[in-house]
């Protein structure tokens, strides 16, 4: 239970030294799902989960080196398992802004008016 | 880890129980959970007792913020005259070119509490047996209670001929002194690492705090020079005056057995007695008093510490046994409250115990310390027991590193089950890179 403390006290700091960025990012995300809230479709939440699982990957890749390490710094399973950990959060977040986006995006056109 | 009692040093701070924090953490959400203070959930104690800080370090500011929330009316003077807090488990990173030094320079004034009288002063005299301490500006200042958190004093004059200016010019570097020293020892670093050649570092016999980071210099070095393409016209050898190069055997035996694979060598009853700066040559001694000279390009110089004068000289050192020497606080090591005079506390680095000079020791010792404090002022007897937690990120070359959890038997004592101490790899490093700082700041602020 310390361990889970810590950690979450770990994530409120590494948010506070980040200054408004955060909560920005949060706003304009918000400011996302509002904007497209009439548009929002669970036809288009597969295609999130794809953009999602590319960010994933991506992350995957990505994360070691830009911390300076490398793929082969992994040495056992618990890095293994703290960097698929780290890459799903990313897709996750992936996930979370391309629903909105790919709905306000895609989302069906009002039939055009007619005159004849 | 299940920690249902608060008898354990492992217990969320003041017996904050699992089944409380998961309430808030689920009722009142994240970011209301981490906002109220742990220490504030809990009764707070009524007191206009006079507790006194004596630095304000990492464990003396840890210690002002746990005891305002835990304490109702009481009175806290914390005495330090720095305005910079130095963020000094960053130094080796700041040393070997991974973070730059702006990262580990913060400001005391952003963590301590505006209800404590924060005196700009250095504590230079302790007296316990008239409750008081005096300053370097002459103030006489008397306590009810008195915490002891000042640190080390690093020994330089010990080591003829070394000058803490000159570090970064003639290869000469140190981790220790300041992060300016550890900013300065990245530019001799950097430019050693093109040309290679000799490389000294070196270990004192006595107590040090960060006890691993001249195992991390050494390792980054070596990387460093590797990644260089010099490794091959250089030699990197590690004077120990230890008769090894850790305290815990299992570690000790682990780094020796890489070091060996790296191609650097180790000597381990070799006592820096004097560096000449301008010519490179180190004099080492061995404990039969036989002196040698070894010239070089590159030398770590790490520095003899004991306590600071103020404690040295005072009743409160120990008096005699292995600490004495040192004239290190003399505290029992279970409950960090000293042996003779009650009313006395100690946290951090000026601790006479047998093992801790760490950040991570402040962290589950503040916790400890301050619960026994006010069980003290209610009337309680201390209950909590330190087991002597510490905790080196031990880093082996730039993206890996060990996390090593030992406690004051040297036993391996990892947080979580299935972390393997001895196994070098991306968490250790992600930890110690990312997540080691804002920890601190959690810890300074007494939430952690």
């Amino acid at each position: 239970m310390y361990e889970i403390w810590l950690m979450l006290n770990i994530v409120v700091e590494i948010a506070w030294s980040y200054g408004p960025l955060i909560p920005v990012c949060l706003a304009a995300w918000i400011g996302l799902m509002w904007m497209a809230r009439r548009d929002l479709r669970l036809s288009r939440v597969p295609q999130a989960l794809i953009l999602g699982g590319v960010t994933t990957v991506l992350a995957f890749f990505a994360l070691p080196g830009i911390n300076l390490s490398s793929l082969s710094d992994m040495g056992y399973w618990v890095d293994w398992f703290n960097l698929a950990g780290w890459s799903l959060t990313a897709g996750a977040m992936g996930t979370a802004v391309a629903y909105p986006l790919l709905c306000r995006l895609q989302r069906p056109m009002p039939p055009s008016a007619s005159t004849g | 880890m299940t920690t249902d009692s608060t008898e354990t040093p492992e217990a969320p701070p003041d017996g904050l129980s699992r089944r409380r924090m998961l309430s808030q953490l689920a009722g009142a959400g994240l970011a209301g959970a981490l906002a109220s203070h742990p220490d504030a959930r809990a009764a707070r104690v009524a007191s206009k007792a006079h507790i006194v800080i004596a630095g304000g370090g990492l464990g003396g500011i840890a210690m002002a913020n746990r005891l305002t929330h835990m304490l109702d009316g009481a009175h806290i003077t914390l005495i330090d005259a720095k305005e910079v807090h130095n963020y000094q488990p960053g130094y080796t990173l700041v040393a070997t070119g991974i973070w730059p030094v702006e990262k580990v320079i913060d400001r005391n004034a952003d963590f301590i509490p505006a209800s404590v009288d924060w005196v700009k002063d250095m504590v230079v005299e302790f007296d316990p047996a008239a409750n008081t301490v005096r300053t370097a500006g002459g103030q006489r200042i008397r306590y009810d209670y008195l915490v002891v958190a000042i640190g080390t004093h690093q020994d330089w004059s010990l080591i003829e001929g070394m000058d803490l200016k000159a570090i970064g010019s003639n290869g000469l570097t140190s981790v220790y002194p300041s992060a300016e020293a550890a900013a300065a020892t990245w530019s001799a670093m950097n430019r050693f690492r093109y040309q290679g050649g000799q490389a000294v570092m070196t270990l004192p016999a006595t107590p040090l705090k960060c006890a691993g980071a001249p195992l991390k210099m050494t390792f980054m070095l070596r990387d460093r020079l590797a990644k260089a393409g010099t490794l091959d016209k250089s030699n990197v050898t590690f004077y120990s005056a230890l008769g090894n190069v850790f305290g815990v055997k299992t570690v000790n035996d682990n780094v020796l057995s890489r070091w060996k694979d790296l191609g650097i060598g180790v000597e381990t009853t070799q006592k820096l007695k004097a560096v000449d700066i301008g010519a490179r040559r180190a004099t080492f001694v061995t404990p039969e008093g036989l002196t040698s000279e070894v010239p070089y390009d590159f030398i770590h110089v790490v520095p003899p510490m004991r306590a600071p004068d103020a404690l040295k000289q005072s009743d409160l050192a120990w008096k005699e046994g292995p600490m004495a020497a040192g004239g290190w606080l003399e505290v029992d090591k279970s409950t960090l409250r000293h042996r003779r005079y009650p009313n006395v506390f100690g946290v951090g680095d000026s601790n006479g115990t047998p093992r801790g000079k760490t950040a991570a020791t402040v962290k589950k010792s503040v916790p400890i310390v301050a619960q026994h404090l006010v069980d003290v002022i209610a009337g309680r007897e201390p209950g909590l027991a330190f087991d002597g937690y510490t905790s080196c990120p031990l880093i082996v070359h730039e993206g890996a590193a060990m996390l090593i959890e030992f406690d004051y038997d040297g036993k391996l004592t990892p947080s979580l089950p299935m972390l393997q101490p001895l196994q070098a790899g991306f968490f250790g490093w992600l930890l110690k890179y990312r997540m080691l700082k804002p920890a601190y700041i959690a810890v300074l602020k007494g939430r952690v």
